[in-house]
């Protein structure tokens, strides 16, 4: 018999000492490489995406647009890898966000995007600001935040304790941005007297530029003299709230007036702009519930570093601080902890490896003993250790989706083995030959087809690499983990097992009669299943009409709704956010309100542990905050809510489940007050604006806003659809203060001055700071009329603006008389210009909703929701039916595209379709190589579809969605599948070889591969059951579970029934060849 | 061998239970709405009424008793009495002075009970008796 390339490594190898030392090197390198692999949650995702912010003060929003947004984005566009272009233009400020293709190189991108922008400036208006440019990565999501809470320290006190904590936090190692989240800073107050600024005849202004030319301190120079050179320094820096107070701002008389004069000066919080608080929720088991005031310190890690230790770091260090920089009355609680999550999923996936290999291993070791089951045992751990030194090597991390990987191929890698054990322990029962010419005998036979198996496996995971979009860099590793996992497992199938099974694996003794294939139970049963379909052509029919029945009931299941599509279940989470705006222009206080109340409801719910409500500031972000721009909320109407959950082993119910109950209750305490709540929960898979997002294109604004409002209202009737927002802003009552240019120059007075004047008293200005080392955080000196002085317009009419006097030219007033505001400026009352929204150069109005409850997967919403869009009357009298994959080609009527989860749903299957059409050519092609025939591969391909026969009313059984899991598990299987066909054919055709008939050779193969087929398919069965408990991978459990068995009895029976029938007709000429030769 | 096929038949049959047991998992959903928390001892306090007044002007503006809020390092609270007489902090921002009496800015509306004097022991949650008055007469008629 030819050894082939596997009888001959095997050769080697078998009786080499050289073996045990590599499965020993294999093994320790493997065991150092997982503890040296950067262990965090989510995997690494380059997706260059840059925010530039372009303030043009005083310009419309439609001007900004027209005049900074549209000239950048145009440019930006031109950039060689862009995918996308966004841009909000917001009245004095444009935002352009630019995302690259997935992959590319954030660095390059930044230099790309910088030259191009300066290439530009040039262009851009006069008064248009230099723009900021920031990046937005992965590593912005803090993986650590510690609250800080007292029930009598105040914001202010919190902070400054916060604020040296995250000073002395920041020597640590591989340690990223440290943010303090609420709290009021310090500051020197100057809080202006209108009464006395006008009696000593003194305005803001003046106030301001003394300020800053007394805070001023510079080296002047040095005398020589004498072989020396002395320095001489000049002024002094501001340094106490007295040195502000004493600073001569005017005069009166003959007498000097000094700030503290003509203004209240205080040394301590700044006025109010957030209030965040912390509360114990149910689940926490702490008696008191109530609110306390609360800062929130927030740790970044390092790219490519590993979160567990960070955290445990930071954590160790904070301990360290109690009682000295952090005082006893002061707790410090968790409220997000990303590296123990890391860890703990990184070790509840690496548990379940362990669970799979064992499971597997007592499979094994029902068939052939616990020699052989050992056998297979060792082997796994090896190939695992080589694909860890693989992650390692390529950079990747220890996240969830690397170890997935893992866990998928359990089942596969340990195949080879099984084969190759099996055969021999088979040649070893048989005793024809003395074992070692047995074991190579053995090996040779399965060998080669073990070596193709392996690669039609490969090629059929493979292809997933080229999954394109944000879901490639999750999909990237599982391919490559698995395809390096079945390369080791086949060298080591054929280095290790032989070594193994060779030393191990015992000839049965007793059994010294001839070895028949006949007398097997195997065979018995495959005789009299398999002949009567042999026999009778019309049975075969029969029995294929009833396959074709069940694969077609099976697939009929998709769309009866009865299995329903989904990209990415939930995952179970401790954590969730809300995300409450209220209408443009509600109070502060108002907002913290509606937040403290739907906190508060949210801590009665069972599961809650503790909760946060951040209002006037944002929450800390999470995954979901770095697309949807969370970290720009800021403002009076908008608040955020942390919830944290007990850990998921303390509840029954799945975060997303617990969600779906609090919505109801959050969204009565919303509407109550004119609010819209929105639940937030971390993505399973890549972040997406929202779940279901219709972006709306059309002529002018108007009709655009006009035509959201109907589909909004379509959203809101639409069962199922809920947290349904838009992003067109409410209308905003605003003063207009127009400046009488006439009379303002005849008095002297530039429109500059006015509303430089303007700016001061109401929303202040820093003017400088004031000079202490010691202060961790800079401290402003702030100018501005007190609170209580700025409630109405009337409170405008006696602050003062003094005239240039001649010095202008346009007035005969003497230089510094005062002309009170009043005078210059007449009220006009609009509404606030609204935000305006593009999209890759196209405007664009979005609406964006959330679904839960009745349909858990957008795509049925939205088909629901096209029949209601497509009813809508539209000026012109045109239908707008919604589009699905590409924006419209015009702008010149209106339009409506799906976007959000389901552009990535989209993308996904349409990359796994593809990749799926090329595996299938590419595992025909790999067959033919083998078998130098064009129909045995199509006959093998059979089995592939059979596979759906058992994965769709799996889904059904188990009530899951069909999701992107579900497709992965699908093409796996496909590989699988052709193997059994492939190992099964051979066989025949090597007993055909042998001169046995057809029909005998076919029911002996059936018979002989039955028990590597169960046995190989059976290991991928109870590989993936520890995976059906996991919402994300329940899919693919599913997949390969029911998929595996329901294919695998049918490939028994289908697969050696279609060959038979379609040899039969060669048969007779080839038995004639054979004796005639 | 002949042994292995009843094998196979028992190990199919424990794999059974171990699928079946994987399907559905559907838990029956919790009420949405917890069980109130027992009530608390009742404390005695007097309550003020947020007003509505206007300034000379004419504009509009919202008073409580200065003695209702609650100042501490540039924040203003107050103790706002819920319809089911439990008491809530609330934050409030605070304008000029008149009288007894301090403009809120906001973060209160009108008619809103509020607690006045609030004592250092008073907590959020606690429920309070609105009327001081029949108590302390309840008290006397007891003597």
């Amino acid at each position: 018999m030819n050894e082939g390339i596997a009888g001959r490594l095997a050769k080697q190898f078998i009786n080499s000492k050289i073996t045990p030392l590599l499965m020993l090197a294999a093994l320790l390198v493997g065991i150092m490489a997982t503890f040296m692999t950067p262990r965090e949650e989510e995997p690494q995702i380059v997706v260059p995406m840059v925010d530039i912010y372009i303030p043009y003060p005083g310009a419309t929003a439609a001007e900004v647009q027209e005049r900074v947004a549209k000239p950048i984005e145009r440019a930006v566009t031109e950039i060689k890898g862009v995918d996308y272009v966004y841009s909000t233009s917001m009245p004095d400020f444009a935002l352009v966000t630019v995302r690259y293709k997935v992959g590319d190189s954030a660095e390059e991108s930044m230099v790309k995007l910088w030259a191009t922008l300066m290439k530009y400036m040039d262009k851009m208006p006069p008064g248009a600001q230099m723009p900021l440019i920031k990046k937005v990565s992965i590593d912005d999501v803090p993986v650590l935040n510690l609250t800080f809470w007292s029930k009598d320290k105040s914001p202010y006190e919190l902070r400054r304790i916060a604020v040296s904590v995250a000073d002395q936090l920041k020597q640590t190692e591989n340690i990223g941005d440290v943010e303090i989240k609420g709290g009021l800073k310090r500051q020197i107050r100057v809080q202006l007297d209108k009464g006395k600024l006008a009696r000593f005849n003194i305005t803001p202004l003046q106030i301001a530029r003394q300020i800053q030319s007394t805070n001023s301190q510079m080296t002047s120079g040095d005398f020589k003299d004498m072989n020396e050179n002395i320095v001489v320094k000049s002024g002094k820096f501001l340094q106490s709230k007295e040195d502000v107070g004493n600073i001569v701002v005017g005069i009166y008389g003959v007498a000097p007036v000094t700030l503290k004069d003509v203004a209240t000066i205080t040394d301590g919080p700044e006025e109010v702009n957030n209030y965040t608080a912390f509360g114990w929720g149910a689940a926490s088991g702490e008696k008191d519930k109530s609110d306390y005031p609360a800062v929130t310190l927030t740790v970044a890690k390092k790219q490519g570093t590993d979160a567990t230790a960070l955290a445990d770091k930071v954590l160790e260090k904070v301990d360290g601080m109690k009682g000295s920089v952090i005082p006893a009355d002061v707790t410090v609680t968790e409220t997000r902890n990303y590296g123990e999550t890391a860890s703990e999923k990184v070790f509840t996936l690496l548990e379940h490896l362990i669970m799979a290999v064992v499971a597997v291993t007592i499979v094994v070791g029902f068939f052939l003993g616990w020699r052989g089951a050992l056998v297979v045992f060792m082997s796994v751990p090896i190939t695992f250790a080589l694909t860890l030194l693989v992650y390692f090597l390529l950079h990747y991390t220890l996240n969830r989706v690397t170890l997935f990987a893992l866990i998928f191929v359990t089942g596969i890698v340990v195949d080879d083995s099984i084969i190759i054990a099996e055969n021999i322990h088979r040649h070893f029962a048989m005793k024809r030959q003395p074992r070692l010419q047995a074991a190579i005998t053995a090996i040779s036979e399965v060998g080669n087809p073990t070596i193709l198996a392996t690669f039609t496996v490969i090629a059929a995971v493979l292809p997933m690499v080229f999954v394109s979009g944000l879901m490639g860099p999750y999909m990237s590793p599982m391919p490559i983990g698995a395809s390096m996992a079945m390369i080791f497992s086949l060298l080591v199938a054929l280095i290790a097992t032989p070594w193994l099974s060779f030393r191990l694996l015992k000839s049965d003794e007793g059994h010294h009669e001839e070895y028949d294939i006949r007398k097997t139970g195997y065979y018995k049963m495959f005789d009299k299943v398999l002949t009567p379909f042999i026999d009778s052509t019309f049975k075969t029919w029969v029995a294929f009409g009833v396959v074709g029945l069940m694969l077609a009931g099976a697939i009929a299941m998709i769309p009866l709704k009865m299995v329903e599509m989904k990209m990415l279940p939930f995952d179970n989470k401790n954590e969730f956010q809300v995300i409450i705006d209220m209408p443009e222009g509600t109070a502060l206080e108002k907002t913290a309100q509606v937040a403290k109340e739907i906190s508060g409801y949210l801590k009665t719910v069972p599961e809650v542990k503790s909760s946060q409500y951040y209002a006037g500031v944002n929450a800390p972000i999470n995954f979901n905050g770095l697309v949807r721009h969370y970290y720009l909320r800021r403002g009076d109407n908008m608040a955020d809510i942390q919830v944290n959950l007990v850990h998921k082993s303390e509840r029954s119910a799945q975060s997303h489940d617990i969600a779906k109950r609090v919505r109801a209750g959050v969204q009565e305490i919303a509407n109550r007050y004119g609010a819209n709540a929105k639940i937030v929960e971390i993505p399973p898979g890549p972040p997406v604006l929202s779940t279901i997002v219709a972006e709306i294109y059309g002529p002018d604004e108007a009709s655009r806003v006009a035509l959201a409002k109907e589909i909004k209202k379509a959203f809101a009737s639409t069962p199922g659809v809920v947290d349904v927002d838009w992003m067109v802003e409410d209308d905003q009552k605003v003063y207009d203060l127009v400046i009488n240019k006439e009379k303002a120059a005849f008095r002297g007075v530039t429109p500059e001055q006015i509303a430089q004047t303007l700016r001061m008293s109401l929303a202040g200005v820093d003017v400088g700071i004031v000079h202490l080392p010691d202060e961790l955080e800079p401290v402003a000196i702030q100018l501005r009329l007190p609170k209580a002085d700025r409630t109405s317009l009337k409170d405008l009419s006696n602050i003062f603006v003094q005239s240039q006097g001649m010095n202008s030219l346009t007035t005969r007033l003497r230089p510094g008389m005062q002309i009170p505001l009043s005078e210059l400026v007449t009220i006009k009352e609009k509404v606030q210009d609204k935000s305006l929204f593009r999209k890759d150069l196209k405007d664009v109005v979005y609406v964006t909703a959330d679904v839960a409850g009745v349909t858990e997967s957008p795509v049925y919403a939205m088909l629901e929701l096209d029949k209601k869009i497509e009813a809508i009357k539209v000026p012109g009298g045109y239908k707008v039916s919604p589009l699905y994959t590409a924006p419209p080609k015009t702008e010149g009527k209106l339009a409506m595209k799906w976007d959000g989860e389901w552009q990535i749903t989209f993308e996904v299957f349409r990359d796994l379709g593809t990749a799926f059409a090329v595996v299938l050519v590419i595992i025909y092609m790999l067959i033919i190589g083998w078998f130098q025939s064009f129909k045995t591969p199509l006959i093998m391909m059979i089995s592939i579809p059979l596979s759906l026969v058992g994965i769709i009313p799996g889904h059904f059984i188990h009530h899951a969605f069909f999701t992107a899991t579900s497709m992965i598990g699908m093409i796996a299987l496909a590989g699988i599948m052709v193997r059994n066909a492939v190992l099964l054919i051979d066989f025949i055709q090597i007993r055909r070889e042998e001169g046995i008939g057809l029909k005998q050779a076919v029911i002996e193969s059936a018979a002989v591969r039955t028990r590597p087929i169960i046995l190989t398919s059976g290991a991928v069965v109870i590989g993936s059951v520890v995976m059906l408990f996991d919402p994300i991978f329940q899919g693919l459990a599913i997949s390969l579970i029911w998929g595996g068995v329901l294919s695998t009895i049918l490939t028994l029976v289908v697969v050696p029934l279609v060959y038979y029938l379609s040899e039969k007709k060669g048969e007779k000429k080839r038995l004639e060849n054979m004796k005639s030769a | 061998m002949k042994g292995m096929s009843t094998r196979i038949i028992v190990l199919l049959f424990l794999l059974l239970p171990a699928l079946l047991g994987a399907c559905g998992g559907h838990k029956k959903e919790q009420s949405a709405f917890p069980s109130a928390s027992p009530t608390a001892p009742a404390v005695a306090a007097k309550l003020a009424t947020v007003t509505e007044s206007a300034d000379r002007f004419g504009q509009k503006m919202l008073l409580v008793p200065a003695s209702s809020v609650l100042k501490k390092e540039g924040i203003d609270q107050v103790f706002v009495v819920g319809p089911d007489s439990t008491v809530t902090l609330r934050w409030i921002s605070t304008g000029h002075l008149l009288g007894r009496n301090i403009i809120v800015l906001s973060g209160l509306e009108k008619g809103e009970a509020v607690v006045e004097l609030p004592s250092a022991e008073l907590r959020e949650g606690a429920r309070i008796t609105t009327d001081t008055h029949t108590q302390d007469r309840a008290k006397e008629a007891q003597q």
